[in-house]
């Protein structure tokens, strides 16, 4: 069955999912429109939620007039204090001072435009109602009226702005997202005070409904990418999107490439330079991680540090990067093909003295290496899911202890523990964790072929890797570029990081409608 | 389809890797690492049965030690020997006799024994394998040694662990001294077999235990075979003929006062008027440059008349040395062995080509040419004062 056919019998089973809800509805016994009696109403809106626990619904008389009416909303998901002082305090206190109408729809309308002083909307379906519930909002029932008004009053307990853990800079902001979506965009506001900055929200899952937000800067951005990542965001159709990872596979152009074809940070300032470069950015409540795409190779070794410190300290850590990048492909690799295919190209010191240490040794290079990486890879796993105190003892552990003891045991010789470390020392340099996590991949595939066909091996599956890299998109713009297609003048700002005023365009890759770059160069001066 | 063809993909793919396996994988500690080979006549060589033998230094890396660790008890190396009429069955032979096969990439020195090099055409077929086997290195340096080659590689040197090594280093010191020539390696030699041109070989020999690497042994262009040699000081000569001088000493001695002058360069400029092949006018002009290292007596040599003195003597001696080679060049072996030719063949093509067969053989005009050699001496440098002692009352 093609790729197609699949979605399309996916398709087709949402449509049966929702009549199966609709079917529900109607065995549960509730009606989906709203009533002009208030107690029925109720009785509805509890009936549909099946009467949870957290739901508060409080009656109550407008002051000084006969007419019931009452609010409903969810304990938790709402800020009391707006409840209080937006809410009850003026529909009890105001209305005394004012000349109220009799008629019930002129009432309602003077609630909605004179008393509540919270943001409001009306809802007209329990489909409305329900949404707005569930997502903080008050609602305000007047007995006798077939309208409710949706009253904002969103609020809940969230983290304060801290330092991303995951990507630390020295001499950057030390604010991070949090998993608040507001909070996320009002830090990407302070960032960019820009009219054009456009924000446009989306609904995700079936089921979650959760907001997200995808941000560009109109008038920089290519229209075609917006187009396009509106059009994937459709796409996706599941219940639930508990992380930015959710949207990132749904979204990515290939699932079966190693590379990660968007960029996730946890940084405003990074999200805010690559917008102001003409990239788009999708925010997701609930999570501090935020996709910036399109995505190219020269990104995945880039760290916002690099621009921070002067060019040349920032071109000789990109330089070094790209050095640690590779060790942390080859290095094992490398190591395996030169040490059981070609001793010649050692130097004869060194071939000696390697071959020193492997003597006794029981296991061929490539078994030694493929124990020693695994072995690395079950210290990293460990490492990362336990306590930041407990990890470290595992480091020490696993590091030290098993390394020492292993060499003096004579199972591995010292030289590819050296290689081992290295390698792993090499791939924690890599600033982005789902990059150097793809890299790792890339290790395991060039190790085999490495213990297959020695140094020719690894120069095939290098052609491979590059086959697949030039092919590899990223929402339609090339993974490679500008190394291929080649951009020289996008070089500036590659491997080599020139002065900032010199980057004094966006890059051409990205095809940006406004592609000088708030940046002059001091030539306007 | 797609499943089809997915698993279609991944047969190949496992084919390709399962039935190849790890062809040709050898571990590094599997291989006996050969550091230098020495080819002499085996004891019962023979004209119709041309017996060799090749004697391998193989070393031991466990016994080379780590820098943390050092040596433990074992011996760095084993010289394996075995015989056979060409160098691949000795090879082949050799295998059974130790349990690493011989691993040729790492192989630094080449020494071949002046009786097999005598032998005509025997030294370029033994080098064949050398220059054409695929585990070989052309920058195996080539010696010819006075003796047994074998013998050389059983020395006990002092502070190397390997014979090998401790040659090769020697070699390498040419730049301190004019008496031995360049170190060539089989990448030259290979240059020097394609042309039938004579060629110099730098020569070592082994007394009481004591390593000599001085003087060159002097081959035939046609044969390949070793004709003669030089000693240090027609070393010496040559080297200064072709300004193929790094730095060594020349002794001398001025108003009976032992001096020492340190080279520091040589260049040599070379004109040939070629209008007479028969009777060619070959002048060598060698410029010197260096310091006067050790001087005996206590003459100031702030006195400019002093130091001209000296360069003068200097510049003799090295006229000396230069005409003393020139001669055995010319007289005894008729082999032009300062590379007149390359000169010849880049200024003078066409009459280059009409007599090259008559440079070496047949007519022989290197003989018969007139070499006229003069030096310019320089003195840079007198040291840190004038003098050391103190002048006497003379």
């Amino acid at each position: 069955m093609s790729v197609v056919a699949r979605r399309v019998k996916r398709k087709q089973n949402v449509i049966q999912n929702s009549n199966k809800q609709e079917e529900n509805k109607q065995k549960e016994n509730f009606s989906i429109t709203i009533y002009k009696e208030l107690d029925k109403n109720i009785t509805n809106l509890k009936k549909m939620l099946g009467e949870p626990i957290d739901l508060v619904v409080r009656p109550f008389t407008v002051r000084g007039t006969e007419h019931k009416c009452a609010i409903a909303y969810i304990d938790g998901l709402v800020n009391d204090d707006l409840i209080h002082s937006h809410i009850m305090k003026n529909v009890q206190l105001e209305t005394e001072r004012k000349q109220l109408p009799d008629e019930k729809v002129k009432l309602f309308e003077v609630i909605n435009n004179e008393i509540i002083s919270a943001s409001t909307e009306k809802g007209y379906t329990l489909d409305d109602l329900s949404n707005a519930l569930l997502n903080g909002d008050t609602i305000f029932y007047l007995d006798g009226i077939d309208k409710v008004l949706l009253i904002d009053t969103r609020g809940w307990e969230s983290r304060a702005i801290e330092e991303p853990d995951s990507e630390t800079v020295i001499r950057g902001p030390r604010e991070g997202f949090v998993e608040n979506i507001q909070t996320n965009l009002v830090l990407l506001r302070r960032h960019i005070r820009d009219p054009n900055l456009r924000l446009k929200k989306h609904y995700i899952g079936r089921r979650s409904k959760k907001t997200i937000a995808v941000t560009y800067v109109d008038g920089i951005i290519n229209p075609d990418i917006v187009k396009e990542v509106d059009r994937r965001l459709r796409a996706i159709d599941m219940d639930d999107a508990p992380g930015v990872g959710y949207i990132e596979q749904w979204i990515e152009d290939s699932f079966l490439s190693p590379f990660p074809q968007l960029i996730n940070t946890e940084r405003p300032d990074k999200v805010s330079a690559a917008l102001l470069q003409g990239k788009l950015a999708i925010f997701l409540d609930g999570t501090p991680l935020v996709l910036v795409l399109p995505a190219t190779f020269g990104n995945a070794l880039q760290s916002p540090e690099d621009y921070y410190e002067r060019w040349t300290i920032g071109t000789l850590i990109r330089g070094l990067r790209y050095l640690a990048a590779f060790i942390s492909v080859f290095l094992p690799a490398l190591y395996v093909a030169l040490v059981s295919y070609h001793p010649g190209m050692i130097p004869q010191k060194l071939a000696f003295s390697i071959a020193a240490t492997r003597e006794g040794v029981p296991f061929p290079p490539f078994i030694e290496a493929l124990l020693m990486t695994i072995t690395m890879e079950l210290l990293r796993e460990a490492g990362a899911r336990l306590p930041t105190t407990i990890g470290q003892t595992i480091g020490i552990v696993g590091g030290l202890v098993i390394g020492e003891a292993a060499v003096q045991a004579g199972i591995v010789s010292p030289i590819m523990v050296i290689v081992v470390a290295l390698n792993a020392i090499a791939s924690f340099a890599i600033p982005s964790y789902s990059v150097a996590i793809s890299f790792r991949i890339l290790l395991f595939g060039f190790l085999i072929a490495s213990a297959v066909f020695g140094l020719f091996g690894i120069i095939l599956a290098y052609i491979m890797i590059n086959i697949h890299l030039v092919n590899l998109k990223s929402i339609g713009v090339p993974y490679s570029t500008p190394f291929a297609p080649t951009f020289l003048r996008d070089w500036n700002d590659l491997i080599f990081r020139s002065p900032i005023p010199l980057i004094s365009r966006r890059p051409k890759y990205l095809q940006a409608e406004d592609e000088k770059s708030g940046n002059t160069g001091g030539k306007n001066l | 389809m797609v499943k089809q063809k997915l698993i279609q993909i991944t047969t190949y793919f496992l084919m390709v890797i399962l039935l190849t396996g790890c062809w040709d994988q050898i571990s590094i500690e599997e291989h006996g690492f050969v550091v230098g080979s020495a080819i002499d006549k085996a004891n019962d060589y023979s004209d119709e049965n041309m017996n060799l033998s090749l004697t391998n230094q193989i070393v031991s890396p466990a016994g080379l030690g780590t820098p943390a660790g050092g040596g433990n008890n074992k011996s760095p190396f084993v010289n394996v020997t075995a015989t056979g009429t060409s160098i691949f069955t000795i090879n082949r032979n050799m295998v059974q006799e130790i349990s690493r096969a011989p691993f040729y990439e790492h192989v630094r020195l080449l020494i071949v024994s002046e009786e097999v090099a005598r032998e005509p055409e025997i030294f370029a077929s033994i080098l064949d394998i050398f220059i054409r086997d695929q585990e070989m290195r052309r920058g195996i340096k080539i010696m010819i040694a006075k003796n047994k080659a074998k013998e050389l590689l059983e020395i006990k040197p002092e502070p190397e662990q390997l014979p090998v090594r401790y040659l090769d280093m020697i070699s390498d010191n040419n730049y301190k001294s004019i008496d031995m020539i360049d170190p060539v390696t089989l990448g030259n030699v290979h240059d020097f077999l394609l042309n039938n041109k004579s060629y110099v070989l730098p020569k070592i020999s082994l007394s009481e235990n004591e390593v000599d690497y001085k003087g060159a042994a002097v081959f035939h262009g046609l044969n390949d075979n070793m004709v003669a040699e030089l000693t240090a000081q027609e070393t010496k000569g040559m080297n200064l003929v072709k300004g193929d001088v790094n730095g060594g000493v020349i002794k001398f001695k001025v108003e009976d006062h032992v001096m020492t002058f340190e080279l520091e360069g040589a260049k040599s400029k070379i004109k040939i008027d070629p209008k007479d092949p028969k009777n060619m006018d070959i002048s060598v002009n060698v410029e010197v440059e260096g310091r006067l290292a050790e001087m005996y007596g206590s003459k100031t040599l702030l006195d400019p008349s002093y130091l001209s003195k000296i360069e003068e003597k200097v510049a003799k001696k090295i006229e000396k040395l230069a005409n003393q080679t020139i001669d055995k060049a010319q007289k005894e072996m008729k082999l032009d062995i300062f590379d007149f030719d390359k000169i010849l063949k880049q200024k003078h093509y066409s009459i280059w080509k009409r007599i090259k067969k008559d440079w070496e053989d047949g007519e022989n005009y290197f003989a018969n040419s007139r070499i006229d050699v003069s030096a310019d001496v320089q003195i840079r440098e007198t040291g840190a004062t004038n003098r050391a002692k103190g002048k006497r009352h003379e």
